[in-house]
């Protein structure tokens, strides 16, 4: 199959979802690109998931084909996975992607063979390792490790539009990272309720109150800050631009 | 008011997707969604032959002016100061000041042409790094096959890559400086390596820190690739520099080498919007500038009022803009608070009304941006916005040219 067939499949143009769905994973599926299977993930139980008209949405924040697996899982319970890996490859990355091209190469039939209605509500399925990398970052390797955006999802209007009222992340750590909170948020603010779940252990759903992170900006100001640092790149403290640090949404202009 | 540009009709449905998946695997234009809004236009501009010879005209006597002011700036440091430079930069750009440029830059320029009620007017060059070649270059390509009878104004991509190809050697090897993390800033280094592969060079896409410099020659040093560069094509904004480890000696980006890149950093002296405020102070005369930039100055100058529209001096893609009426009143009371704190950061633009276009989907405010690659104008990066302020979330659009006006 060609990439964009692969991901006409992950994005069916009938599903009101689809067009936030990421396609620079896709984009780098190659004819040798190695079909994997998921991790089989060992979740003692799914009765904890709201059902889908539940008015959830759900962000997976696991590990590599785990979050692929647990996209699944969900889509045979009704929920449509969204991938928003956006993330490049190239030699020595820091952030393989392999598992994961190979993970949504191998899967997408079964997705493919799945009634999901195009109204299902939207389980975004992101890489846990996104931040801090697998190999440890050096000099010499290719950085891609990346972060999550606000403009990444949709806004909370348009959640709430479609009686999106819950949002349910799905992770091994008991706290939000800083790129999530900067997701959630706002989210929060316009009264989503945020809830968290490690689906690895038993017990229920939690209801957490997102804090603004101290000296919360603009996303994008953050973003500068924090990405800039992921490359090694120290804040600029010099003085010349004054509290302010350079903007990020893109290199060019 | 008549407009020398129309909106053309949008693409059936069907076709319109068919296009924006090609965009997207063909072109690498991997974010077609910005929170809600789908930023490809499923529509393109018309513009007018004779309006786009016009600009085309205009952008070309900007550019050499820009380089002109550049070159002196470059000789007085002493002014750079005023252009809101951290002061690291400004110790290097020192460094360089008599130093002579030899090597063969390639210099790429953006110039953002907008049509106001005193009609042709920019708002702002990118000298240093501008984007939008994917959207100017495969995304027009990809619209006007849709659309007969018109014409692209030109593929910037293709005339960039051949002019880097006639002053680099043959099989030379080209670093794509980027910021790795940001796929955004990958997927236009993809898109235009092989345009620069079929002009007969070879391409490594590496990030600033893979650089290591030695008597003015640039070396890649990566895990994958160990080699001297040919030529450095930067897409990593001069300003975060700065903020790259010593290590990576990122001070060698702003004094002349025996590399040619595109462009040296030292463009940061011509992409400050605060060149205006020091232009009484420098002998080169800019007559184009002075008469299509809107009246800059210095916020100090000015008092607070809608006349008035208030920018980074570094800002890009129209974010932290203060524009009364059109900035949340939260965002202009921030930007209020930065520009008092920091105002030599800042610059005034006495504010253009700009004409708005009826389209399908309504009125909609347009932005032309004319590149200029040795000089010379060629392609045009579009972006339409529901308001007369262009963000990171206005769509992109192919602008077309009607040349049956017998212009060409």
């Amino acid at each position: 199959m060609k990439p964009e067939e692969v991901y006409a499949i992950w994005s069916p143009p009938d599903s009101i979802w689809a067009r936030w769905s990421k396609p620079v994973i896709f984009a780098q599926l190659k004819p040798n690109t190695e079909q994997v299977e998921p991790e089989q993930l060992n979740i003692p139980d799914l009765g904890w998931l709201p059902r889908v008209h539940h008015n959830t949405a759900v962000i997976v924040n696991l590990a590599s084909g785990e979050s692929v697996a647990m996209g699944l899982e969900l889509a045979g319970r009704g929920y449509r996975p969204v991938p928003l890996y956006n993330c490049a490859d190239g030699h020595s990355s820091v952030v393989p992607i392999n598992r994961i091209l190979g993970s949504l190469l191998s899967t997408t039939g079964r997705l493919e063979a799945m009634p999901i209605s195009p109204d299902a509500p939207p389980a975004f399925l992101v890489d846990s390792n996104r931040l801090q990398g697998v190999i440890p970052p050096a000099p010499g390797r290719f950085d891609n490790r990346w972060v999550l955006f606000p403009q990444d999802f949709p806004s909370a209007t348009f959640l709430k539009s479609r009686e999106i009222n819950r949002m349910l992340v799905l992770q091994r750590r008991a706290t939000l990272e800083d790129d999530m909170i900067q997701v959630l948020y706002p989210m929060q603010k316009a009264g989503i309720e945020i809830l968290l779940k490690d689906p690895f252990t038993e017990g229920s759903i939690t209801p957490v109150t997102v804090q603004a992170p101290s000296g919360y900006r603009r996303w994008y100001l953050w973003y500068a800050v924090y990405a800039l640092s992921l490359l090694g790149l120290r804040r600029n403290s010099a003085g010349g631009f004054g509290s302010r640090v350079p903007m990020p949404s893109s290199g060019g202009g | 008011m008549s407009l020398p540009f129309r909106a053309g009709e949008p693409l059936p449905a069907a076709t319109y997707e068919q296009v924006k998946t090609r965009a997207v695997f063909d072109c690498f234009k991997w974010d077609p969604q910005v929170e809600d809004v789908n930023v490809l236009a499923d529509y393109p501009i018309i513009l007018d032959g004779a309006a786009w010879l016009k600009i085309a005209a205009l952008a070309e006597k900007l550019a050499a002016e820009t380089l002109a002011l550049e070159a002196e700036l470059r000789r007085k440091p002493v002014l750079h100061n005023e252009l809101g430079l951290p002061r690291s930069i400004r110790w290097h750009l020192r460094r360089g000041a008599s130093m002579t440029e030899s090597a063969p830059n390639a210099r790429l320029i953006r110039f953002d042409f907008h049509y106001t009620t005193d009609g042709w007017r920019i708002s702002e060059a990118n000298a240093d790094v501008p984007g939008g070649f994917i959207e100017a270059s495969g995304f027009t390509r990809l619209m006007v096959e849709h659309y007969p009878g018109f014409i692209t104004a030109g593929d910037v991509a293709d005339v960039l890559a051949k002019a880097i190809r006639r002053t680099a050697p043959e099989s030379g090897i080209v670093a794509l400086v980027h910021a790795t993390a940001y796929t955004d800033d990958r997927q236009m280094m993809l898109f235009f390596a092989p345009y620069l592969e079929r002009a007969g060079l070879k391409t490594a896409l590496i990030s600033p820190s893979h650089l290591r410099w030695r008597e003015g020659r640039a070396f890649i040093e990566t895990d994958w690739l160990q080699t001297e560069a040919d030529y450095i094509f930067r897409f990593f904004p001069g300003e975060w520099l700065p903020n790259l480890p010593r290590a990576a000696q990122w001070g060698e980006f702003f004094v002349p080498s025996h590399i040619p890149r595109c462009n040296p950093a030292y463009a940061l002296l011509s992409q400050s919007k605060r060149l205006p405020i020091i232009w009484d102070k420098l002998e080169t005369p800019a007559p184009t500038w002075r008469e299509y930039l809107p009246e800059t100055c210095d916020p100090r100058a000015v008092k607070w009022s809608d006349e008035w529209v208030y920018k980074p001096a570094f800002g890009r893609i129209g974010e932290d803009i203060a524009m009364n009426g059109v900035t949340t009143p939260k965002d202009l009371q921030t930007i209020q608070k930065q520009v008092r704190r920091h105002p030599g950061d800042w610059i005034a633009q006495r504010r253009f009304q700009m004409i708005p276009l009826e389209t399908a989907h309504g009125l909609r405010y347009p932005c032309f941006g004319v590149y200029t690659v040795n000089g010379q104008a060629v392609g045009i990066y579009g972006r339409i916005g529901e308001k007369p302020l262009i963000t990171s979330i206005a769509p992109d659009i192919a602008v077309l040219i009607d040349s049956s006006g017998g212009v060409f």
